[in-house]
């Protein structure tokens, strides 16, 4: 601090700040003479010396924090040379060293990284074009969800800051004008009635049309989207809040209603909606559509059930299972790999009695398709992998849809084909077994599947996986988009995961404990009449 | 000062602050089995420690006699009666209703590498050979500045923008993919180790390390062999770390 302090006086140019100094608690507004005359009183007390120190002492820490309150405000603004070096490091390989969104993997990611020399930001709390420092700010610390973009939340402060400053150098001329913050409407608490409103909202307005009518990104101008630089865009699905670029509350939601996404064809609505407090009810209709964060399993399971399982997936069996979310990701091992897959999560849910195992799942596709080579689309598909026995010991085969020397077990459906029970050494060398004993029942309505895989709980052949209940048995998931262009190795997957078929309820958890106690109880009694005898 | 001197409230001390510090004072946390070992052992030298003598012994015997048999305590007595009893069975209650957990997968995170490996049909040693990109000192820049390029189209997806293992395909994989920045990972192996795996990937490795679970791709198939070296000088290069290097003899 000291060397800060004097670098102030000596070069003034110079900025200093620092974390330390920025993080400093609450700024002493006071003037710097005015905590020397308060502590010089002291001075005249029967201990000098310890007055003396109580003198340096406040002067230290008035100056302190009045360098720390200005140490804010400067850290605020950032410095942008010291955030072209943070930039060239961390940011210039997607953005540019330009600043033009065209560094070296932009051909690779979709969405594309963003072109900071047209000043444009998607995320903003302002009306008009401009954003707030502290947007960008926001925007770096917190990432842009459900993109490339990470969370630099683990540079200083201090960068961070610094690389706003930078960015505006990028498109200082577009930035100049001092931006106008957005007001948004008096907060609506979220209601069943209010959630009723927003839903009329929400088609009175047409969000449907890009979002669907569940949300799920389904709606009819979806192929058309286009941002305004051409490339073609996505529209966010409001069933997966955790991948809202903007942030997933609910004040977020209502600043993109009130302001939209600029750049990208969602407008602004604060002045389409009947009343302003509608954005409210549109906000709180549209976190009513899914959780905030897509709480990933880590270990699945089957419910062991007495009665029926039913072959609809509608059927109101499955909405009182728990959905156990599985996160999927774009196959980048063999060629053609597929750096942007279009299904991102498998929602299962499993169930088994003693004739039969049924796995449900579910996951959100925008479009139904069929192999059509006129359209370039595949059939939508999904399979479930297990390896093609239970073995002991930790070995099993290659997560990827198995090798040439170890072959997994499959059950594949395909939209249009059903489901066939399969052999795989690799994602292109299937081999269905003989003799189909899986059965499927699927249903599509609003950019999303719905699926029944079953089949016998135990096998009579060693071609097939038996399931054993209480056995943790090695799982993997593959899903295409054939709307999506997806087939073959083009896939999102997910590397092997634990499933367990729960062995049915028992009553031991009620009966071992009092018996524990009692013992307890009884060997307490005989240690002390030993200790009594012998006393 | 006298109640220190009880061998019992001794050994009660003793042991508590064991478990404290072993709970508490070891960074990263300790798992529950190593506690339990150490918690074994510290209870095995207090015992060893108060039966040294006949008069320590009964110093320690003696809270624990008087309990059990003075009139005057029969409301402790009660008291343990009661209680102990009921974590017993509280105890046996968290163990019978505990939901399964995946079964521990042991797995060697660094295994030991070959002598030498098979690229794209040439020899390369792995124990001992430097990175012959770093003899250039002049193209240090140019050559970290390619494996950043290399880095960003290829292993971006799973080790992150930031090399600390948070790609965007992170949360799918298990095991999770290495964190540069650690400086349990790349800081302490060997330049060539990282290219014996970054060329054979997950199905290189020996059983030990469950190369079926393993993610990560064998780049021999698309990478050259020095894109492979640039791609281990932007590793360090960007995460300031330095690689383990044999000593030499000055």
């Amino acid at each position: 601090m000291r060397a800060l302090v004097s670098r102030r006086g000596a070069g003034g140019g110079v900025r200093p700040y620092s974390t330390t100094l920025a993080a400093a608690p609450v700024p002493d507004p006071r003037p710097l003479g005015s905590g020397n005359a308060d502590d010089t009183g002291l001075a005249g007390s029967p201990r000098p010396r310890r007055a003396a120190r109580l003198v340096v002492v406040g002067a230290v820490v008035v100056a302190v924090s009045v360098v720390a309150s200005v140490g804010q405000v400067w850290a605020q603004k950032g410095d942008a040379q010291a955030g072209k070096s943070v930039y060239e490091k961390k940011c210039a390989l997607c953005h540019g060293d330009k600043g033009d969104g065209k560094g070296p993997a932009a051909d690779l990611l979709e969405p594309r990284p963003r072109d900071f020399t047209t000043g444009v930001y998607k995320i903003r709390t302002t009306v008009g074009k401009v954003p707030t420092d502290q947007d960008l700010f926001d925007v770096i610390t917190r990432g842009m969800p459900g993109t490339f973009m990470p969370a630099w939340d683990v540079l200083a402060e201090k960068d961070r800051w610094s690389l706003v400053a930078y960015l505006k150098t990028f498109a200082a001329e577009k930035l100049k004008e001092a931006p106008k913050k957005q007001e948004l409407p008096k907060e609506v608490a979220p209601s069943a009635e209010s959630i009723k409103r927003g839903k009329e909202m929400f088609e009175a307005i047409e969000c449907h049309k890009c979002h669907g009518a569940d949300g799920r990104a389904d709606g009819p101008s979806r192929p058309e989207l286009k941002d305004d630089w051409g490339h073609p865009i996505r529209p966010a699905n409001l069933t997966k809040r955790w991948t809202f670029r903007g942030g997933a509350s609910r004040g977020d939601i209502a600043m993109r209603l009130a302001n939209g996404v600029l750049g990208t064809p969602m407008p602004s609505f604060i002045d389409s909606v009947e009343k302003p407090e509608d954005i409210w009810h549109l906000a709180n209709f549209i976190a009513s559509l899914g959780p905030e964060s897509p709480n990933y399993a880590t270990l699945l399971s089957a419910r062991a059930v007495g009665a029926e399982i039913p072959d609809d997936p509608n059927a109101e069996f499955w909405t009182r299972i728990a959905p156990q979310n599985v996160p999927l990701v774009g196959q980048v091992i063999i060629d053609p790999r597929n750096f942007n897959p279009a299904i991102d999560l498998v929602a299962l849910r499993a169930a088994w009695n003693e004739r039969e195992i049924a796995f449900h799942l579910a996951w959100d596709d925008p479009t139904q398709s069929v192999a059509d080579p006129a359209k370039k689309t595949y059939a939508d598909a999904v399979s479930v992998q297990f390896p093609r026995a239970l073995v002991t010991g930790p070995e099993r085969p290659y997560f990827l849809m198995g090798d040439a020397s170890d072959a997994v077990y499959l059950l594949r459906w395909e939209n249009g084909k059903g489901v066939v029970e399969a052999d795989a050494n690799g994602p292109t060398k299937l081999a269905p077994i003989a003799g189909g004993m899986a059965t499927a029942n699927a249903v599509y309505a609003n950019g999303q599947y719905r699926l029944v895989l079953k089949r016998p709980l135990a096998s009579k052949d060693a071609a097939r996986l038996a399931f054993r209940p209480g056995v943790f048995t090695p799982v993997a998931f593959q899903a295409w988009d054939g709307g999506a262009g997806e087939a073959g190795t083009r896939m999102s997957l997910t590397s092997w995961y634990y499933l367990r078929l729960e062995e049915p309820q028992s009553n031991r958890r009620f009966v071992v404990p009092p018996v524990v106690a009692v013992l307890t109880l009884v060997a307490m009694l005989l240690v002390g009449r030993v200790a009594n005898r012998r006393g | 000062m006298s109640l220190f001197r009880s061998r019992f409230v001794q050994a009660v001390l003793i042991v508590a602050l064991a478990f404290v510090v072993l709970r508490f004072g070891i960074r990263p946390p300790a798992p529950w089995s190593v506690i339990k070992i150490y918690m074994t052992v510290v209870f095995l030298a207090v015992l060893i420690y108060v039966s040294a003598d006949a008069d320590s012994w009964r110093s320690f015997v003696g809270p624990i006699r008087s309990t059990l048999v003075d009139p005057s305590r029969r409301l402790v007595r009660a008291a343990l009666a009661i209680v102990l009893p009921i974590l017993l069975g509280y105890y046996a209650y968290t163990q019978a209703a505990a939901t399964p957990e995946a079964p521990a997968e042991l797995r060697a995170v660094h295994p030991a590498p070959p002598g030498s490996i098979q690229f794209r049909g040439k020899e390369i040693n792995i124990s001992g050979v430097e990175n012959p990109l770093r003899r250039d000192q002049a193209s240090f820049k140019k050559h970290a500045a390619a494996g950043g390029e290399t880095y960003i189209k290829n292993c971006v997806y799973c080790h992150g923008d930031n090399l600390d293992g948070h790609g965007q395909f992170a949360p799918a994989l298990s095991p999770p993919p290495a964190d540069f920045q650690d400086p349990g990972t790349i800081a302490m192996l060997q330049e060539a180790y990282l290219f014996w795996r970054i060329a054979k990937g997950g199905p290189g490795l020996p059983r030990e390390s469950t190369p079926w679970n393993s993610a990560m791709p064998a780049w021999e198939d698309r990478l050259t062999e020095e894109q492979i070296w640039q791609v281990i000088m932007y590793l360090y290069d960007a995460t300031g770390q330095q690689p383990r290097r044999w000593e030499t003899a000055h």
